[in-house]
């Protein structure tokens, strides 16, 4: 238990004017822009936005500059500026089958309608440092383009719906009315789309960790990567003073379906199981750590035995939170002073009856 | 005209108007000089919208997160009402987008909105586009698998 305390103001205030001093850095070279680390260090802010539970690069950018680029103490940023306001409008189900595809590539089928486009990504690359951007340098433009070179609309079909029609996969349907409240119950057991909302905040690390252990053996999951795709969808929403649906701009997002381990039920044919995963920006690990943990924790969904940390719905969502579980070890911090010297006294009372012993 | 119609006319604009950037829609805006007497029926207001997903694009929805967005009407002399839905928190967009809106509701002058912003600004959404898809493209690959070398 810790216990309140009274004092301290001026010493808080320096600590906070020399954090403010370290954020600065060396006064001799620039201050870095929000717009800088918007457009240069994308992932982080795409990070900060999906945990932080808002779309906005700006925010997110602001949050990574003033906690010195410490993401989860930028994310709670993002989080605390997110209670100052108000809902006013809901934007319609993102469907990714309409996206602007960036990025899209499937494990499952070679070819395959639209094809592999790997868009931008680190992945093939062989992580040896890039000295030469030690160097202030402008980016090669390779690929001008001219207006009048404007493209036929490529079509990415859907992976998923490829399975689907052959019955392979099960189509995912709207069970639920729209209109459905999606707010949290606060109780276990969750249910899917519940616990999706809250993969979708949790922490990347905890959850690809998990994922992690799911391959390795802790509740098999036999995933493959069915499709990752990466690009820009329009928000729409029904603005109330018009009662028809308007675009409102549009958002970077990275969807991943895993296709998983299939099932025989009774009376029905084999078919594969799936997992979902969506995250803002590109941030494709964290939507593929979702679609993992999504298949893991409908465990008892297929009656699979639940016998690894990421089958157990209670231990994955009650400890993903980053800015909870940061929150809760950070009180550590806190005076407990009380607490600490009633356990002096009882360590000192055993070690005097030593004798005893 | 339905006002079917008309519904999906001012869809298109108020999407091109939405999608420009910021600072691109200020200076056609301004390139129209015009200044319309109008009613403030809504200042700009910024607040969230929840973004959904659905599970395998399809299925139940689940909040994924908000988005930021700045919403905005005005009721020009003309009797006209604009109304701006952005994502975002530029109060500027959302005002002038809510003009403009109200303008391109107007006989008198939304063939020179259209002109000088709307169409301006679509052609640029639509390079930009292009851009996106002409980059990417470039990034197809052909994977082939290698027969190893098991059967001669």
């Amino acid at each position: 238990m810790y216990v309140a305390v009274k004092g301290g103001e001026k010493a808080i205030a320096a600590s906070h004017a020399l954090q403010a001093k370290k954020r600065r850095g060396d006064t001799k070279l620039n201050e870095i822009s929000i717009h800088q680390i918007e457009q240069q260090l994308s992932l982080a802010v795409d990070r900060v936005m999906t945990e932080g539970g808002i779309y906005d690069r700006q925010l997110a950018a602001l949050a990574l500059k003033q906690a010195c680029g410490d993401q989860v103490e930028a994310i709670f940023l993002v989080r605390a500026y997110r209670t100052t306001l108000a809902h006013i409008a809901s934007c319609e189900p993102l469907d990714c089958a309409k996206m602007l595809v960036e990025r899209r590539i499937s494990a499952i089928y070679k070819d395959l309608p639209g094809g592999q486009q790997l868009g931008a990504s680190f992945d093939y690359n062989h992580r040896l440092l890039d000295f030469s951007l030690m160097a202030e340098s402008e980016p090669s433009n390779e690929y001008p383009i001219k207006a009048n070179e404007l493209e036929d609309e490529q079509v990415f079909t859907k992976v998923f719906s490829l399975l689907e029609q052959q019955g392979l996969a099960k189509s995912e349907q709207s069970r639920e009315p729209s209109e459905e409240p999606l707010t949290t119950s606060q109780s276990f057991p969750y249910s899917r789309v519940e616990r999706l909302a809250q993969l979708t905040r949790s922490d990347e690390g905890f959850l690809l960790a998990l994922a992690y252990s799911t391959q390795r053996g802790y509740g098999r999951n036999h995933p493959f990567a069915g499709e990752i795709r990466t690009g820009f969808m329009e928000l729409e929403l029904e603005a109330e003073e018009l009662g028809f649906s308007i675009c409102i701009g549009q958002i970077q997002v990275t969807e991943c379906e895993m296709v998983n381990g299939f099932v025989k039920p009774e009376q029905e044919q084999a078919h594969f199981t799936r997992g979902y995963g969506l995250s803002l920006g590109a941030a494709e690990r964290k939507a593929m750590a979702i679609a993992l943990i999504d298949r893991s924790l409908q465990a008892s969904d297929y009656g699979e035995a639940i016998d690894g940390p990421a089958q157990d719905e209670e231990f994955v969502l009650a400890h993903g939170d980053n800015v909870e579980a940061a929150g809760f070890v950070s009180h550590l911090k806190l005076p407990h002073y009380v607490d600490f010297q009633a356990e002096l006294e009882l360590i000192r009372k055993m070690r005097n009856t030593k004798d005893t012993l | 005209m339905t006002s079917n119609q008309n519904n999906a006319e001012r869809q298109r604009w108020l999407r091109v108007i939405a999608l420009a950037q910021p600072s691109q829609l200020f200076e056609f805006w301004d390139s129209l000089e015009l200044n319309p007497i109008a009613e403030v029926i809504r200042q700009p207001e910024i607040g969230l919208a929840q973004v959904k997903a659905a599970t395998g694009g399809s299925g139940d929805a689940y909040k994924l997160a908000d988005v930021t967005i700045t919403r905005s009407s005005v009721r020009l002399d003309s009797g006209h009402v604009g109304v701006c839905y952005i994502k975002g928190r530029s109060k500027k967009h959302a005002l002038v987008g809510a003009i403009l809106d109200a303008l391109m509701q107007n006989r008198d002058f939304s063939a020179q909105v259209e002109k000088l912003v709307i169409s301006p600004l679509e052609k640029i959404f639509a390079q930009e586009v292009a851009q996106i898809r002409s980059d990417n493209k470039k990034t197809q690959v052909d994977f082939f698998t290698l027969i190893r070398g098991e059967d001669e």
